[in-house]
């Protein structure tokens, strides 16, 4: 294992135990109420895991057995044979710290460390024994279990076939199916194969394989009959396991299919009926039956009924030997050609269209009177004479049922109402939306009971199929059997049909509705007149469990600080290097050359003119070239600040914790809630807010919320709210601390104010409210003896308002007594980046903030005149104090002082405030933008150093702190002023 | 004969780097794939086809023997678990077994020291081994 890797072994440890803690710290702080409990103790449990297996392969044992012992705390939790109160939560949160330690101190030492004993024990009681006994002796593995027994793994199969259905239909299309998409349709089949062998459907499995075979030969029909196998096989999973197996999708995508086949009979059975006297032929009428069969098979696929129907009709007269002699027929075929290609076009518009119920009717009513016109002649059998609408009535029957009689079902009919054992009855059945109720059905109609003729019937918007059936049962048992395939009922309803009993008053037919659920009242009779009235809307198919996704990591990327650092100072140097090139590029020194040159050259020699000219064009394309790389290196700078910017909810992250546990050091209680965790601001501020933050919770905590009985006697919820918000307005972020604790005591603060000597008690009682709590910032205004229950706030916010200030943010605060107060910072987005002067003191680059730099001038020694000690230059008419940075910083200082001789002497105008004074630099650099960076501890101790910053050579650019060197400056200018000339 | 493939599953980057090293040692086997959870698992399995498939068990979103269970369905690959959860008998184990996982091994551990690293690492290139057929690796 090469020390390249194991570098980047620890790296990925401390990203990832980072990771882990963070989430830990978290989960651990959450209130029970804060989301899924049972989600909260796996994340727990799944982090101290992981916790576990990097502690073991990095070789950290103590934080291995810290975590492991964790894990096993919270296995007994998961197991529910402990609860996870907070008896259970803060040995939990020691452990957190204890892996803290121990991966810090590991990633440091890159050895082992210890873990403390006495955490360990507790870790174990909680544990229980177990975590201490020896593993149990191993039991054998249990027999494979059958996986179609398996529940979960038939809802997957299932779902694997359901999600296959669409790429198999693709098959269909063979001629547009290239390479690619035939290796994915048979990939897709010899999946589904697989996963049908392993549960055991096995002539499923077959049957895949054929169709693979089919696909593989391309043979269109085997391809085609595989899937309507494959069809209603998944038809019957989907059945057996009650969810939908893809045959729904399968039948749609067949139906498109279909839709082809429709046009392509449809052509054939034009040619067909084109000539009407061929017919005559059985085996030409034969065929032609045939094939509208199909068609109106495959218009009920596509659920249009109409169409369907008046093609059966049709294909009925094929049938019945047509009577091709018979002066009505060529006319009959003519219509029908017509009706035929009216069907084509409607078929073919999106959506499909049914026929004209109107046309429908009028050429179905007149092929009817034909056929019977003829079968009267023809046979005049009894039993196929048709039935009157007053033969109806008798039966109890609608008679609206006459036209849907044909000869047969006429015979049918009597037949039934002939024999004594056998019943009538009326069942209307919706069966658009659920396919296993359908199924079911038309099983049920195949098997138990005779149909004798079916109509569709449009009720409510909606095509319901009522179907006339014989049968000996009685009416309760039938409607038991559709129960058990409607179990949900409102798709199937049944009622019998009573002959009317010409006793009976009122010549009411008798009717028994009987709704398919006994239990069910609320559900609307069938009225008498066979239509089922504001039938409750069938409910709508379940819709497909989707899986939850919401916690996609949605391209998260995370990178350890220390490379974000390293790329940082790279692009700071590459800053620097552009600012060189651009102070190269315009450099006054040969644009006065060339000039001069120019003038010297005047009408001279040509040649020596040409390379002046090339020198010149070389000139403006350094320039062009530094435009364009300035502005490049902006842009990247621009991008990488975004890297180093983190939602502040890492920050409110860290304070759940601790606000629980202050509230529960003072015995109160409090809702700690976060807002705007989202926003995003620079990964230093982070840092850097964090310690005023936890001042102002902790203040908060102590003396601004009340305990619990203060708050009830007040009205107020026992229950305080403390909130962290953060706010971005454009390049700023307000982060606020707010809680509905008693607010400021404006007067407490002004009689202290006073009592300290910060204002003399005649003019405090002149200032406005606001001003008074000023004093809150004021230094020293916080003494301990402030630190009582009426003072509110006060402690140490002199040292928060500094560190905000540091920050370049400013606070303010908003109160009202007995209602609350809210803290608002507000801050630039990144503190990070420092617009400063670049100067240069002997050979140490040094960047004074811009914002205290009012200018720089240019003196000679002669402008140089002591003044009360000290040495000043005039300057806009006013007394300039100068004195050398390099005294100013305690550097040892090499140039004459003051200064003599010829030549130019620079001097930054340092401002603060209303006061200004001079220091005098050896070399003006130029304006640069710097990251600042934590300096040194050793370097943070030196007077004014406020960070650094690196060159691109890798120097150290020493950044100033605006404040302290003004302060500095003074000094040295005081102390100057004491040595006698 | 190809050299087997195998796709390597597991939520952290660590292990992923240990085992995914470990793995890449025998010249005999080939490192097609590592995938970070199992919804990404399943994705690889189906355009990659492995042979082999190490996977955790631990694993946020979908556990490893809920990526089994869809793997029985959909793939022919080998599946050798690599958890420290999976003890032995364990619970998790037998479940494992039952969704046909071929060897069940525990985590590498003590990958810092070098002879460790041989040691753990033999465990897992051996049980690849055995999975896909191929002659024991030589005693570290």
């Amino acid at each position: 294992m090469t020390s390249e890797l194991i570098e980047t072994l620890w790296r990925q440890f401390g990203v990832e135990a980072a990771e882990h803690f963070d989430l830990l710290e978290k989960l651990l702080s959450a209130s029970p109420g804060d989301g899924p409990e049972a989600e909260r103790i796996a994340a727990l449990f799944r982090s101290f895991h992981s916790l576990k297996g990097a502690a073991r392969a990095m070789d950290l044992f103590a934080m291995e057995a810290v975590a492991h012992r964790a894990e096993t705390v919270l296995g007994r939790v998961r197991s529910g044979a402990l609860a996870l109160t907070e008896e259970v939560a803060a040995p939990l949160l020691e452990a957190l710290d204890a892996l803290r330690c121990l991966a810090d101190s590991g990633m440091r030492d890159r050895r082992d460390g210890q873990a403390p004993g006495d955490l360990l024990a507790r870790l174990d009681t909680l544990g229980g024994a177990m975590a201490v006994a020896k593993p149990a002796p191993v039991p054998p593995p249990p027999p494979p279990v059958r996986l179609h027994e398996n529940e979960r793994m038939l809802g997957l199969f299932v779902g694997l076939l359901h999600d296959g259905m669409a790429t198999l239909t693709r098959a269909l299309d063979l001629d547009s199916l290239d390479e690619e998409g035939l290796r994915s349709v048979d990939d897709t089949a010899d999946r589904l194969e697989l996963a049908c062998e392993r549960l055991n459907f096995l002539p499923f499995a077959d049957t895949l394989r054929r169709f693979r075979e089919a696909l593989a030969a391309r043979d269109a029909d085997a391809i085609l009959r595989e899937l309507q196998a494959v069809a209603t096989a998944s038809d019957r999973i989907g059945r057996l396991t009650g969810k939908d197996a893809g045959a729904v999708i399968l039948a749609t995508l067949l139906a498109d299919h279909n839709a082809q086949i429709l046009a392509q009979g449809g052509a054939r059975a034009d040619a067909l009926l084109a000539d009407s006297a061929a017919l005559a032929d059985a085996s030409v009428a034969a065929e032609l039956a045939g094939l509208l069969d199909r068609m109106a098979a495959t218009l009920d696929i596509v659920r249009l009924p109409r169409g369907s129907a008046l093609l059966r009709v049709l294909a009925d007269v094929m049938r019945r030997t047509p009577a091709t002699d018979h002066p009505d027929w060529p006319v009959l075929m003519a219509d029908a050609r017509t009706m035929l290609a009216d069907l084509a076009v409607r078929v073919a518009r999106d959506p499909a269209e049914d026929l004209d119920v109107d046309e429908v009717d009028s050429l179905e009513a007149r092929l009817r009177a034909f056929v019977d016109a003829v079968s009267a002649e023809r046979e005049a059998g009894e039993a196929r004479r048709p039935l009157t609408a007053g033969d109806l009535a008798e039966l109890g029957l609608d008679l609206g049922l006459l036209r849907f009689l044909s000869p047969d079902s006429t015979a049918d009919l009597r037949a039934a109402i002939a024999d004594p054992e056998m019943r009538l009855y009326e069942v209307t059945a919706f069966l658009e939306t659920s396919p296993e109720v359908a199924s079911g059905f038309v099983q049920w109609m195949g098997s138990k009971v005779r149909a004798i003729t079916n109509w569709p019937e449009f009720i409510d918007g909606k095509t319901w199929l009522r179907v006339l059936i014989a049968s000996p049962q009685e009416l309760p048992a039938l409607a038991d059997a559709l129960a058990g395939i409607d179990p949900g009922g409102g798709f199937l309803r049944i009622r019998a049909c009573a002959p009317s009993d010409p006793t009976g008053g009122g010549g009411e037919p008798l009717t028994t509705d009987v709704p398919v659920l006994a239990d069910a009242p609320s559900l609307p009779a069938v009225q008498s007149a066979g239509a089922p009235v504001a039938t409750a809307a069938p409910p709508p198919p379940a819709a497909p469990s989707t899986r939850s996704t919401t916690t996609a990591a949605g391209g998260v990327l995370r990178v350890p600080g220390e490379v974000i650092d390293r790329f940082m100072a790279r692009i700071d140097g590459m800053v620097l290097l552009s600012g060189d090139l651009n102070a190269t590029a315009n450099d006054l020194r040969l644009e006065t050359a060339l000039a001069a040159l120019t003038e010297r050259l005047g009408a001279g020699d040509p040649d020596l003119r040409v390379l002046r000219e090339a020198v010149e064009h070389h000139r403006r394309d350094l320039l062009d070239l530094d435009t364009q790389l300035s502005r490049s290196v902006d842009r990247l700078r621009e991008a990488a600040l975004d890297l180093r910017v983190v939602p502040i909810e890492s920050l409110f992250n860290q304070f759940p914790r601790v606000v629980r546990e202050l509230a529960r050091g003072q015995g109160k209680s409090v809702r700690f809630a976060t807002e705007g965790g989202e926003v995003r601001i620079d990964k230093s501020m982070v840092e850097m807010l964090y310690d005023p933050l936890m001042h102002m919770v902790r203040n908060a905590i102590d003396h601004g919320i009340e305990p619990a009985a203060d708050r009830e006697a007040m009205g107020k919820p026992a229950q305080a709210t403390l909130s962290l918000r953060a706010i971005q307005r454009n390049s700023r972020v307000v982060v606020e601390i707010v809680d509905d604790g008693r607010g400021i005591a404006t007067e407490a603060v002004r009689a202290k104010a006073v009592r300290q000597g910060l204002i003399g008690e005649e003019d405090s009682l002149h200032l406005s409210p606001d001003a008074v709590r000023e004093f809150i910032f004021a230094p020293g205004f916080s003494t301990a003896d402030t630190v009582t229950e009426t003072s509110g706030r006060g402690v140490g916010m002199d040292v928060v308002r500094t560190a905000i200030t540091r920050l370049g943010g400013s606070i303010a605060i908003r109160t009202r007594e007995g209602a609350g107060t809210a803290f608002a910072i507000d801050l630039p987005l990144s503190a990070a980046i420092l617009r400063t002067l670049l100067v240069q003191v002997d050979d140490q680059v040094l960047a004074i903030p811009d914002r205290f730099v009012e200018e720089v001038c240019g003196f000679t020694a002669d402008d140089f005149h002591r003044v009360s000690g000290c040495w000043t230059v005039m300057r806009r008419k006013r007394v300039l104090p100068v004195v050398r940075l390099a005294d100013a910083l305690g550097f040892p200082a090499e140039g004459e002082w003051p200064p003599s001789g010829p030549g130019q002497r620079l001097v930054v105008v340092l401002r603060q405030g209303r006061r200004r004074i001079g220091l005098e630099i050896d070399k003006l650099l130029r304006r640069g933008d710097l990251f600042v960076r934590e300096s040194h501890p050793g370097l943070a101790e030196v007077p004014g150093v406020g960070g650094v910053s690196l060159l691109n050579d890798g120097r150290i650019v020493i950044i100033l702190d605006g404040d302290e060197l003004y302060r500095l400056a003074a000094l040295a200018q005081r102390r100057e002023a004491d040595i006698p000339a | 004969m190809a050299k087997p493939t195998i796709l390597l599953v597991d939520d952290s980057v660590l292990m992923r780097t240990i085992i995914g090293d470990i793995v890449r040692a025998d010249d005999e086997l080939s490192l097609v794939g590592a995938a970070e959870n199992g919804k990404v698992a399943l994705e690889m399995v189906k355009s990659l086809k492995p042979d082999i498939v190490l996977l955790d068990i631990e694993m946020p979103e979908m556990s490893g023997l809920e990526v089994m269970e869809h793997l029985s369905l959909m793939s022919r690959a080998k599946v050798i678990i690599i958890s420290s959860v999976a003890q032995v008998g364990s619970p998790e184990a037998n479940e494992a077994r039952a969704l046909g996982a071929v060897e069940i091994i525990a985590k590498p551990s003590g990958t810092m020291s070098l002879d460790l690293a041989h040691k753990k690492g033999h465990d897992i290139v051996a049980a690849i081994r055995r999975a896909a057929g191929l002659a024991p690796p030589a005693k570290p």
